[in-house]
C-alpha cells in the first residue's frame, strides 16, 4: 500500500490529479476492524480543461502505466492494489473529498473520507455489503451521529436513512427523529 | 476474548497496522482463488471422511 500510495502522490504532485480520498472499504478500514477487500477505492478530482469540461481518467491511466501499473478490467494496479479511481458523481461526494482526513500509511502521507460521508455514500449506494458496513459504523460507535443527520439532511437521504433505521435498528437509530 | 472485544481492539490498531491486516487477508484470499478450492467445493468433490461414514 505504501508503494500505491506514493504513487498516487506524485500524481497528486505532478498535476495530474487534484485532491483525492481513500474510500470504500479500505476507507471504512480506517475507523473499523480491518476487513477482507480486493481493491481501493481512490475518489479523486480531475483538472477542468479552460472550457470547464471534465477530463477523462486516461491521464491517470496513462501516468501510471508507464510507471509499471498494470491495467486490469476498471482497475490498474499499482503497489500490488488494484485501484478504481473514481470521479466524485455528485456533491456529496465532492465533499467528502473535500473533507477528508489527512493520515499517514508507512510514513506516507494520504487521505482518508471521514466515517459520516463514507456512511452517507454506503447509504445511497444501498448494496447489502453498504448496509453491512453502515451497521459496523453503528455498533463499534465509529460515527458522529450529529455530523451524520447534517450530511443526510443536506444530501436528501433522510427517507432512504429511515427505511435503513426501521429495517436494521427498529427506531433507536435511524427512526423518527423528527 | 469476546467477538466484540476482539473487534473493538483491531478496530484500535494504527492505520498502517491494519493495512497490513488487509494485504494479509488479500494474500489469502488471492492463494484461496488460485488453489481452485472453492470449484471444487462447489462441484461436491471435497468431503470430509467423516461425513462418509455417516452416511
Amino acid at each position: 500500500m505504501k508503494a500505491t500510495l506514493e504513487a498516487i502522490n506524485q500524481m497528486q504532485t505532478d498535476g495530474v490529479i487534484g485532491k483525492y480520498a481513500i474510500g470504500g472499504a479500505v476507507g471504512a478500514t480506517f475507523y473499523l476492524q480491518p476487513a477482507a477487500t480486493l481493491d481501493v477505492d481512490i475518489f479523486v478530482t480531475l483538472p477542468t480543461s479552460p472550457g470547464g469540461l471534465l477530463l477523462s481518467l486516461a491521464p491517470i491511466y496513462d501516468y501510471l502505466k508507464s510507471r509499471g501499473g498494470v491495467v486490469e478490467d476498471e482497475y490498474i494496479v499499482i503497489g500490488g492494489w488494484p485501484v478504481q479511481f473514481l470521479p466524485p458523481s455528485g456533491e456529496l461526494e465532492r465533499e467528502a473529498v473535500a473533507e477528508s482526513v489527512s493520515t499517514e500509511v508507512e510514513g506516507v502521507n494520504t487521505w482518508v473520507m471521514t466515517a459520516e460521508h463514507l456512511i452517507a455514500i454506503a447509504l445511497r449506494t444501498g448494496r447489502p455489503k453498504d448496509h453491512n458496513r453502515i451497521l459496523q459504523f453503528i455498533e463499534q460507535d465509529a460515527v458522529d451521529r450529529g455530523k451524520l443527520q447534517g450530511i443526510i439532511e443536506r444530501y436528501g437521504l433522510a427517507s432512504r436513512w429511515q427505511q435503513f433505521g426501521h429495517k436494521y435498528l427498529g427506531d433507536e437509530f435511524g427512526g423518527n427523529d423528527e | 476474548m469476546s467477538k466484540p472485544r476482539m473487534r473493538a481492539r483491531q478496530a484500535a490498531l494504527s492505520f498502517s497496522e491494519k493495512i497490513k491486516v488487509l494485504e494479509k487477508l488479500r494474500d489469502r484470499d488471492r492463494a484461496i482463488a488460485a488453489s481452485g478450492l472453492r470449484a471444487k467445493a462447489e462441484k461436491g468433490d471435497l468431503t470430509l471422511p467423516h461425513l462418509k461414514r455417516i452416511k
